[in-house]
C-alpha cells in the first residue's frame, strides 16, 4: 500500500509532538483528588518535575499514597508498593 | 623151528608186516597225533598265560578304577567345599550390598522427605504471607476513607521532606 509522503510526514510530526508532550508531562496518580497544596508539596520534594506540566489521575483502586510517572520513570509511593515490597522481602527470607 | 610151530616165512612176513605197520603208524598216525597233543598243550599254556594276564589286568583295572573313584570323590569334595566357600562369600557380599542399598534408599528417602517438608513449609509460608497481605489490602480498602488517605499522603510527603526524621 502506498502512503502519501506528506501525510506520513505529518503523522510522524504529530506522533513526535505527542511523545514529547508525554515525556514532558508528569502524571500523579492518587486514590483521591489532590489539592493544590499537596501538589505543591510533591513538586517541592521532586525538583526534577517542578517545571513540568502535571496531571492528577484519580484511581479509586489505589489504597493510599501516590504514584508519580514522568517519561519512562515511575516513583511509586503507594501503600500497595509498600506491601508488595514487604511481600518480596518475606519471600526472600523464606 | 618148525618143531616149535614157527614158520620162518611167516615170521619174516610178520616181521616185515610189523615193520611196515610201525613205519606207517609212526609216520602217519603217532606223529600227527603227538603234534596235535603238543599243539593243544601249547594252546592250554597260552590260554593259562592269557587268563593270568587277563586276571592281572582286571586287578590292575579294578585298582585303577578304585583310584579314579577316590580321586573323583576327593575332587568332588574339594569342588563342593570350594562352591560352599564361594557361595558363602557371595552371600556375604550380596547381604552387604543389599544392606548398603537399603541404607542408601532410606537415606535418600529421608533426604527427599526432608526436602519435601522444607518445600512444603516454604510454600505454606509464601501462601500465608500472600494471604496476609491480601487480607491487609482488603482491610485497608474497607477501612481507609479519604481523610485517612490524605493523612497517608501527608505522612509520605513529610517523610520525603525530612528523611532523617525516620
Amino acid at each position: 500500500m502506498k502512503v502519501d509522503p506528506v501525510l506520513l510526514q505529518e503523522f510522524q510530526k504529530r506522533l513526535e509532538e505527542s511523545q514529547h508532550k508525554m515525556t514532558q508531562k508528569v502524571f500523579i496518580t492518587s486514590a483521591y483528588k489532590l489539592d493544590t497544596a499537596e501538589i505543591d508539596r510533591i513538586l517541592a520534594v521532586f525538583p526534577q518535575i517542578r517545571d513540568k506540566e502535571y496531571e492528577n489521575i484519580v484511581d479509586k483502586n489505589l489504597l493510599g499514597g501516590i504514584i508519580i510517572r514522568f517519561g519512562s520513570k515511575v516513583i511509586d509511593l503507594s501503600i500497595e508498593e509498600t506491601l508488595d515490597s514487604f511481600l518480596k522481602h518475606i519471600y526472600e527470607i523464606n | 623151528m618148525e618143531k616149535l610151530g614157527i614158520d620162518p616165512k611167516i615170521l619174516v612176513a610178520q616181521l616185515i608186516n610189523f615193520g611196515l605197520f610201525t613205519f606207517i603208524f609212526v609216520k602217519f598216525i603217532a606223529g600227527p597225533f603227538l603234534k596235535i597233543i603238543e599243539n593243544e598243550k601249547k594252546k592250554d599254556q597260552e590260554r593259562a598265560l592269557l587268563a593270568e594276564r587277563v586276571t592281572k589286568q582286571e586287578a590292575e583295572l579294578a585298582n585303577l578304577e578304585k583310584e579314579a573313584k577316590e580321586k573323583i570323590r576327593k575332587d568332588m569334595d574339594a569342588a563342593v567345599a570350594q562352591v560352599r566357600k564361594e557361595t558363602a562369600e557371595l552371600k556375604k557380599e550380596l547381604m552387604h550390598q543389599a544392606q548398603q542399598e537399603a541404607h542408601d534408599i532410606v537415606e535418600n528417602a529421608q533426604a527427599s522427605m526432608k526436602e519435601t517438608k522444607l518445600q512444603f513449609e516454604r510454600e505454606l509460608k509464601d501462601k500465608l504471607t500472600t494471604m496476609s497481605v491480601l487480607i491487609v489490602k482488603n482491610a485497608l480498602k474497607a477501612y481507609l476513607d479519604e481523610n485517612m488517605q490524605k493523612s497517608v499522603t501527608d505522612r509520605i510527603l513529610k517523610e520525603l521532606s525530612n528523611p532523617q526524621a525516620n
